[in-house]
Parts: C-alpha cells; sequence; structure tokens
C-alpha cells in the first residue's frame, strides 16, 4: 500500500506526512495494514488515537474528507460491470458532484496519461486485469484529490500486465519513504537505500570471464563460480572500486554486472528475522 | 438534499442503461411477470372454489387484494429492492466502497433500479383497476385519496421491514437469508386476507411485520368487506401512513446503528 | 499462558455464537416454510376438522406439508446462482476444460453440498416431525415408490437449476426471470398447495408436464393417492421427463457455450 500526499501534517503511528511525499507501507499479512487503511480513510472508527487529514478526521467528517482523497483497491473494481469503461467514469461526476469544465479537463489528462483511449468504450467484463486497473485509477483521480491511497494495486498482475502500468513504476523507483510495520509497532521508517543498507542481503558483483580460471578473492562474504560466470557476495564494507581493480588486475575479465539487494529480499529478511525471534 | 436526488437519479439512469444492454428485456420481464401473477391468481381461484370462501371474501374482493399488494410490492421493489442483496454486498467486502463516496451509503444500496418490478406495478395497476370495477364499489375522490395513502403506506412499511432485515447484516456474519426469507413469505402468503389465519400468525403480521397494512386492511375498508377474525376493524386500513412512518423512523435508527457497529469492528 | 487461554476462550465463545446463530437462522428459515402453510390449512379447516377436500383431510395435508419440507431441504442448490455469477464474471472458463455435454464438475460438487443442510434436517427430525406427526406410508409399495420419485425430482430440480441459471448466457435481467420462474415452478409442483386443490382441467394440464414429478407426485404416492400400475405408469413418466430434460439442459449448454467463448472477455 503506498499513497501520495499532498498535505501537510499528518501523524501516523507519531508519524508527520508532508506534501508531496510517496511512501510505501509495507507489513505482512495480519500486521494492521487494512485496519490502518480503513481508518485513514474513514471506513473504520478506531477505539483510540487520532488522525488528521488536512485538518480533517477521517471518519467524523467523512463526507467532507472522502470528497479529498482517492481509493484503488487492487482486488475490487468500483466500476460498472456491464457498461463500457466511459460510463463509470461519468458515474463519478455525479458521485462526486465535480463541475463539469473540470471533469472534462481531469478525463482528457487521465486518458492520455493512463492510455485509456483504446478502450474506452469496451465493456468493463471484456478489460484486462491491468485495463481495468488503469480505469480504476483514473476513476479515483477525476475529483482531483489531494492523497492518494493505493491498496496492492499490483496483485495480481503478471509481469506483462505490470509494463502496462509503467507509468506507475515500481516501488522501488516510486517511492521515496517506506514504513514497515508488524502488528501496529513501526519497524522502519526512511528511504528505500536506507533499508536495503540496513536490512538488505548483500550486494552482489557477477564477473564473466574469458576464461575458466578459478577465482580466489579475499575481503568478501563468498565467491560461487560457475564455469567462467562467478558471482562475490560483498560485505557492506566491501570498497567496490578497489575491489573491481584487483580482479581486473588478476583475472581475464569479460564484463561486470552489479546487483542490489531488492526490496522484496530486504523485506523478506526482515521479516524472516522476526520470525525467528519468535 | 437536492445533490443526494440528482445522485440518485443519475445512478437509477446508470443501472437502466445497463439493462438496455440485453433488449430483449422488456418483453420477457412483461410476460414473465403476467404468468407471476397468473400462477398466483389460480392458486387463490382453486382454493377459493375448494373451500367456498376465504375469509368471508367475494373473489373480486380478493382480486382487488392480490392487485394492491402487487401494485405497493411492485412500486417499493422498483425503489428499494437493491436491500435485499445488502448481505453479500457486505459478504464479498463490497460495502467499503460506499463508504469511500460522499453519498450516504443507503442510496448507493438502493441505486440500482429492478426493473422486474415495474412489471409487476404495471400489471397490478391494471387488474386493480378492474377488480375495483368488479366489486361495484364507487371510485370517489375519498376512496382515491385513501388508496393513494395507502401506496405511499405500504411503500415505506415494505421498505422498513427490508431495510431492518438487511441490517442484520452488519451484525450477523451469513445472515444472507433474511431478507430474501422475508421476501418469499410475502409473496406467497399475504396474497390471501390475512383472516384465515390463525390468531398467533395475525398477531405477527399485524404488530410485527406489519404486512397486514399493505393490502388487507386497507382492501378491507375500501371495498366494504368483512375483517371477522381479525384483530382490527376495518378502519384500521386508515392508517396506513402513520403506521409507516413508524416503521420507517424505528428502521432508519436501526440502520444507523448497523452502519456504527460496521464502522467499529469493520466487516 | 493466560493470553492463551483467553485467547482460545474468545474463539470458542465467537465460535459459539455464530453457531447459536446458525441455529437460529436454520429453525426460522425452515419454520416458516412449515408453520405458515400450517396456519393455511388451519384456517381453512376450521370449520370441520373432519373435512376432506379432493381426498385431502387435515392430517393429509400435516403431512403433505413435512414432505414437502424434506423434498425441499434434498433438492436444494446454488447451481443457480453460482452458474449465473460464473458467467457473468467469465470465471466459468474453468469449466470448458472438460469436454463435457453439462458442466458436470459443477453438478458433482454440488451433490456433496447436501451435507451442508444437515442441520435442516436435524430440524425437520426433531422439531417438525413431533408437531406435523406425519402418518405412516401408505404401504411399503408406496415406500419404495416414494423413494424413486424423490429421487427423480433431486435430479430433475438440478438440471431445471441450471437452465435457470444458463440465462445468464442471454440476459442481464436474469434475476427477475429466475425469480419468477421459481415461483412458478413452486405452484405447478404443488410447493405451494397441494395439486388435488386445484380445478380439474387445470390438473389435466399439470398431469402432463414434468413438474408435478417435483413436489406433488412423491408425496401422492407417499400417501397412497397413487397406487400400484398407477404408480409404476407415473414413476415412467417422471422418469422419462428428467431424461428429456438432461437432453435440454445438454443442448442448451452446449448453444450457450458457443455463444459465450465468442464473447470473450
Amino acid at each position: 500500500m503506498r499513497w501520495n500526499l499532498h498535505e501537510p501534517c499528518k501523524r501516523l503511528y507519531n508519524r508527520t506526512f508532508v506534501q508531496g511525499e510517496i511512501v510505501g507501507y509495507i507489513g505482512p499479512n495480519g500486521a494492521g495494514k487494512s485496519t490502518t487503511i480503513k481508518c485513514l480513510t474513514g471506513i473504520l472508527v478506531p477505539t483510540a488515537g487520532d488522525v488528521r487529514i488536512g485538518g480533517f478526521v477521517p471518519w467524523k467528517d467523512r463526507k467532507l474528507h472522502v470528497k479529498r482523497i482517492g481509493v484503488v483497491f487492487g482486488q475490487r473494481s468500483q466500476m460498472q460491470w456491464d457498461l463500457p469503461l466511459i460510463d463509470s467514469l461519468e458515474f463519478m461526476k455525479d458521485v462526486y458532484n465535480i463541475p463539469k469544465e473540470i471533469f472534462k479537463g481531469n478525463l482528457e489528462e487521465l486518458t492520455s496519461t493512463l492510455g485509456l483511449k483504446s478502450f474506452l468504450n469496451t465493456p468493463v467484463r471484456q478489460l484486462s486485469l491491468g485495463q481495468r486497473m488503469r480505469g480504476d485509477l483514473a476513476a479515483s483521480l477525476l475529483h482531483s484529490p489531494e492523497v492518494l491511497f493505493l491498496d496492492e494495486p499490483t496483485i495480481g498482475l503478471d509481469i506483462v500486465a505490470k509494463e502496462e502500468l509503467r507509468h506507475l513504476s515500481d516501488l522501488e523507483a516510486l517511492c521515496q519513504r517506506i514504513i514497515v510495520i508488524d502488528h501496529g509497532h513501526v519497524m522502519f521508517d526512511g528511504a528505500i537505500d536506507q533499508f536495503n543498507a540496513s536490512y538488505g542481503g548483500p550486494r552482489v558483483l557477477i564477473v564473466r570471464l574469458k576464461d575458466l580460471s578459478p577465482v580466489h578473492l579475499e575481503g568478501v562474504d563468498s565467491v560461487i563460480q560457475d564455469g567462467n560466470q562467478v558471482r562475490i557476495s560483498l560485505w557492506s564494507e566491501t570498497d567496490l572500486p578497489e575491489l573491481m581493480a584487483q580482479i581486473m588486475n588478476s583475472y581475464p575479465v569479460a564484463d561486470f554486472a552489479l546487483e542490489e539487494p531488492s526490496l522484496e529480499d530486504s523485506v523478506r529478511r526482515i521479516y524472516q528475522s522476526l520470525s525467528k525471534e519468535v | 438534499m437536492t445533490q443526494a436526488l440528482k445522485f440518485y437519479v443519475r445512478s437509477l439512469n446508470l443501472s437502466l442503461k445497463a439493462r438496455r444492454q440485453y433488449p430483449w428485456d422488456f418483453a420477457v420481464g412483461f410476460i414473465n411477470s403476467l404468468m407471476k401473477q397468473a400462477a398466483l391468481l389460480i392458486s387463490i381461484y382453486a382454493l377459493l372454489s375448494q373451500f367456498h370462501q376465504l375469509g368471508g371474501w367475494s373473489f373480486p374482493a380478493l382480486l382487488f387484494l392480490f392487485s394492491l399488494r402487487m401494485v405497493c410490492h411492485g412500486l417499493y421493489a422498483f425503489f428499494g429492492s437493491p436491500l435485499r442483496d445488502l448481505p453479500s454486498i457486505v459478504d464479498r467486502g463490497d460495502f467499503d466502497r460506499f463508504m469511500l463516496r460522499p453519498v450516504s451509503p443507503l442510496l448507493q444500496v438502493i441505486g440500482a433500479a429492478n426493473i422486474a418490478a415495474a412489471y409487476d406495478f404495471l400489471v397490478g395497476v391494471g387488474m386493480l383497476i378492474f377488480s375495483w370495477k368488479l366489486v361495484n364499489i364507487s371510485i370517489s375522490v375519498a376512496n382515491l385519496f385513501v388508496l393513494l395513502l395507502t401506496l405511499v403506506g405500504a411503500t415505506l412499511i415494505l421498505f422498513a421491514i427490508e431495510l431492518i432485515s438487511a441490517s442484520m447484516a452488519f451484525w450477523l456474519i451469513k445472515t444472507g437469508n433474511l431478507p430474501w426469507i422475508l421476501f418469499w413469505f410475502e409473496e406467497k402468503y399475504i396474497i390471501y386476507p390475512m383472516n384465515i389465519y390463525v390468531r398467533p400468525l395475525q398477531a405477527i403480521m399485524t404488530f410485527f411485520l406489519p404486512f397486514a397494512f399493505i393490502n388487507f386492511y386497507p382492501a378491507a375498508w375500501l371495498l366494504h368487506q368483512t375483517t371477522r377474525g381479525a384483530f382490527l376493524p376495518a378502519q384500521a386500513g386508515l392508517f396506513v401512513l402513520p403506521v409507516g412512518v413508524v416503521c420507517i423512523t424505528i428502521a432508519f435508527q436501526i440502520w444507523k446503528a448497523g452502519l456504527r457497529r460496521y464502522r467499529s469492528t469493520g466487516s | 499462558m493466560w493470553k492463551n487461554i483467553s485467547g482460545n476462550a474468545k474463539i470458542g465463545l465467537s465460535l459459539f455464537l455464530m453457531y447459536r446463530m446458525q441455529v437460529v437462522m436454520v429453525v426460522f428459515d425452515e419454520g416458516i416454510n412449515f408453520l405458515v402453510p400450517i396456519c393455511l390449512w388451519f384456517g381453512l379447516y376450521r370449520g370441520n376438522p373432519g373435512l376432506i377436500v379432493n381426498g385431502m383431510n387435515l392430517q393429509d395435508l400435516f403431512t403433505y406439508t413435512f414432505l414437502t419440507l424434506i423434498l425441499d431441504v434434498i433438492s436444494r442448490t446454488e447451481l443457480t446462482w453460482i452458474l449465473r455469477r460464473g458467467i457473468r464474471s467469465g470465471d466459468l472458463a474453468i469449466e470448458f476444460l472438460c469436454p463435457c455435454p453439462v458442466p458436470v464438475s459443477l453438478i458433482s460438487s454440488d451433490v456433496g453440498i447436501v451435507m451442508v443442510e444437515i442441520p435442516s434436517l436435524l430440524f425437520i427430525v426433531l422439531i417438525a416431525t413431533p408437531f406435523l406427526r406425519p402418518v405412516a406410508p401408505a404401504s411399503v409399495w408406496s415406500f419404495v415408490g416414494f423413494i424413486f420419485s424423490a429421487i427423480m425430482a433431486m435430479i430433475l430440480k438440478r438440471i431445471i437449476a441450471i437452465l435457470l441459471g444458463t440465462i445468464a448466457f442471454w440476459t442481464l435481467e436474469g434475476g427477475g426471470l429466475i425469480m419468477s420462474a421459481s415461483l412458478i415452478i413452486d405452484v405447478l409442483s404443488g410447493g405451494l398447495l397441494p395439486l388435488a386443490f386445484y380445478p380439474h382441467a387445470f390438473r389435466d394440464v399439470l398431469s402432463v408436464l414434468p413438474f408435478q414429478g417435483l413436489v406433488n407426485l412423491p408425496i401422492e404416492i407417499y400417501l397412497g393417492k397413487v397406487q400400484g400400475n398407477q404408480m409404476w405408469l407415473s414413476l415412467l413418466g417422471q422418469g422419462v421427463w428428467t431424461l428429456v430434460f438432461v437432453g435440454i439442459a445438454a443442448l442448451v449448454w452446449r448453444t450457450a457455450t458457443k455463444r459465450f467463448v465468442v464473447q470473450g472477455g
């Protein structure tokens, strides 16, 4: 889940968010993610605690609050199943009472940005999952919300479909900040790079040799050689340029490649270490 | 308020448009409604011919009773019957989406029109007029006024009952069937004059689930039919509207309580 | 450790509450199905308890209601709505992996669902029986005939349910159509009123239709109203109709799947 904020001052678990922030919210099942999003959107009334989005309390000022947010659920579409996409989008005009001109402008912009033109007139039941997601995204942005919540937006999409959504990019590229939670506690709150550095697995240097000379190195985590491909796991302290120079001096190198720890990897590790503790 | 109305109208439009995708729906639906009513009418006729009397009502009066129920139910159902699906909407988790829009969730639930009900309404009106002519009671202005009040009141009563049974979805997990159970009960048994049922059932249908006010009492009053065996005199037929108002008020409170419950436990 | 205990206790309590709610729902659901008809019979026979109408006395009617309840429970099926939803959402694609004339896998999964009706059956045995005090079958052969007839009723009901579900291939308004069709079938099968009450002309028409095999025929066999050769003949008729319907269902399914595949999505 990630959200996109254009409002100053919002605290979560004593967190504050500022305008323009894009925050990713990560947690395993049962950690409280859906409860959180329900409180933030005003569906759920919490037993204790306070939330303010742009000065509004979501569950108290529901109608006012809901006009200023957009929500996309990855698993459920809000489109009218049997009708063309355009009908559902135009319905949003009536739902949110959007002035005609603004609606027209937003619709045009979203149609071009999200590439909806080719299937605007297709009944929603005939759309692919990726197309439906884009439609849902458009529907939740037509009323110019100030905060956008995306709940598991890429779930169920295969690689090809994810390509379709490349406008959104994936979590790593887009979110500047991530918050990792576990059962109501914040485990991490900061930039992705930092997260990977703190919790991530090692970086891996992949070397392709011109021949099959065995490779021995020191000052690295591990060396796995398979024919002329060598995978070298680095420690965080390892000086990469120095290492590369050392390798090039000692071995006939065809090329190098560097694998950064992926966010998925880091997340998996952090939860694995959690379950070990328990 | 006008905003809500505007939304509702657009919402109805949208669902009507969805149905227009299938052009034979109109003819098929109409024939279907006729067949259904024919089947029910034959049952009434059958009982009458075997037992020679149903509560002391004449056959034209029975016809009127039947069509009055059709008309009231058709009118109510056209606007309100999507409520019957609320338990499954909540079950599937689709109710959250209604909470995320700046419109009353109730309005959104009933926003899908039920075309089939319109056929029932139209056929019912036809039969109502026909049977009234048969009974030979004058169609005076006063009577028409009572009829109109009955229509409004009956719609409120039906809406209230449906709303309360649908609201149970907020407290119970698998109550999927309650609105449907009540619907089938009403469709199959409210077409007979209520005074043929045993007293305990009559008590329930008069004071607890006031189905009796939808057609029995108003018809009894309008057509001067007997209410022998029932709890209330025919004059009760004049009070359909107040009963409806009371019912709908209670129903709204229960609905709101249900919403509060939903929002504190989150499905 | 305390957390464990209280946690389990909470689970136990909510299970109990849920279970209790289920019981209430079953009682309510089935209760209406037999209490209301009884109120109707009482009301109609109020004048003379000894009255016999077209061969049905009050005790017969109670038994009729009792057996209607049983037949209803074993014939219950979600097939119509499962099929309908599957068609609307496109999930039905799985069915096409099987080169069968009818959605066999759907049917077979449905039969297992009879287990779900156990609470209702329990209710009938524990509460409805002492209340209604149904009479015993008229004879051993009557009982045998009843069993045969009931089994065919179960099958036929499901075939009809499938047919109703396939309406979704052709129309959006299906929901209302299905409900009306259900009601009409209810009337024609004797589920609303015993067919004995209907005028002769109507009954003659119904006797050539398959619907009476769903409720009225099995019960009349049980009560001994239809005996000996007449019984076997009726059972044969019921069997023929069942086969005919299987054929119709296969045909409809094949036509529908052609159109469905074309529509895509």
